[in-house]
């Protein structure tokens, strides 16, 4: 009987630990706290399936350069990264970070006149 | 026999022994003898015939574990306890956690220039940005795709002129 508890206990325990969400960096910014900024467009999806984030910031260097600062130190974890550099310039750069064995896109593209579009999109799964 | 603060002496408990040997004593003598050897550190020929014959007969070592019970008693119903309730927390947890995921209805939101959209607007929102997104991610593989063919084109290249040198 003590055999059977203790194999419960740990397949439950297992199962309860294996799942944990990926404390990414970028979601920092969808916090609530840019919700009221005038130069932010925020878009939230949440599904049974699918999860995306949206975070568009126009006219606002500071805050360009935030985003691109929280996603440079989630690169560091990324299974795979690319960057798409036109005119001289950063275009496009993206990552995949694997999380719960279900893979996590993050992309962020940058436009002139400090305008930068992030985005984070996976299966839900990848977010629990 | 009856009498149970009364301490038998070897003597007394040989003497027993002997009539066990012999099957003169009760079932319930029997069981006292058992008892009362299981206890005593008295040792003699009798005495060990007589614990041999009661092992053979499995009662002896029976005896001696039910002896004991008590004595762990307490610990194994405090492992139980532990056992369960920690099967109790986990289930609840597992179930909490999979409850939530299960109850988990569509979630739609969107902010633009510091306002809450409407839930249809957000919808059409999100639905923009989701294609905005994919447009980008499909771009990237394009690129990624189109960096792959330049590599090989010139590796063969390079295969190429080294061939004909």
């Amino acid at each position: 009987m003590k055999r059977y508890l203790l194999i419960i206990i740990c397949i439950l325990g297992g199962l309860t630990a294996m799942a944990k969400p990926p404390h990414l960096n970028v979601e920092k910014l969808f916090d609530g706290s840019y919700n009221s900024d005038h130069t932010v467009y925020i878009h939230i999806s949440k599904s049974k399936a699918k999860y995306f984030r949206g975070f568009t910031v126009t006219h606002n260097a500071a805050l360009v350069k935030k985003v691109t600062d929280l996603f440079k130190k989630d690169v560091e974890r990324a299974e795979t990264s690319q960057e798409i550099i036109q005119n001289g310039g950063v275009a496009y750069t993206s990552m995949t970070i694997k999380n719960n064995g279900h893979e996590i896109n993050i992309g962020l593209s940058y436009s002139p006149g400090d305008v930068c579009y992030l985005f984070i999109s996976g299966p839900n799964e990848a977010f629990k | 026999m009856k009498d149970n603060d009364h301490i038998l002496t070897l003597q007394e408990t040989e003497e027993l022994c002997r009539l066990y040997m012999e099957c003169k004593l009760s079932v319930l003598e029997e069981k006292e003898l058992q008892y009362i050897l299981g206890m005593m550190p008295y040792s003699s020929p009798v005495i060990e015939e007589a614990r041999e014959s009661m092992r053979a007969e499995g009662i002896l070592s029976l005896n001696t574990k039910a002896r004991k019970k008590p004595e762990r008693k307490w610990l194994r119903r405090a492992v139980g306890i532990a056992a369960s309730v920690s099967v109790i927390l986990m289930v609840s947890l597992f179930i909490t956690n999979h409850s939530a995921d299960s109850g988990e209805e569509e979630i739609i939101i969107a902010y633009e220039g510091g306002r809450r959209l409407s839930p249809e607007e957000s919808e059409k929102a999100v639905e923009e940005a989701q294609r905005k997104a994919e447009a980008l991610m499909a771009m990237a593989k394009e690129k990624e795709r189109e960096e792959e063919l330049k590599q090989e084109y010139f590796i063969s290249l390079m295969s190429d002129k080294s061939y004909k040198k």
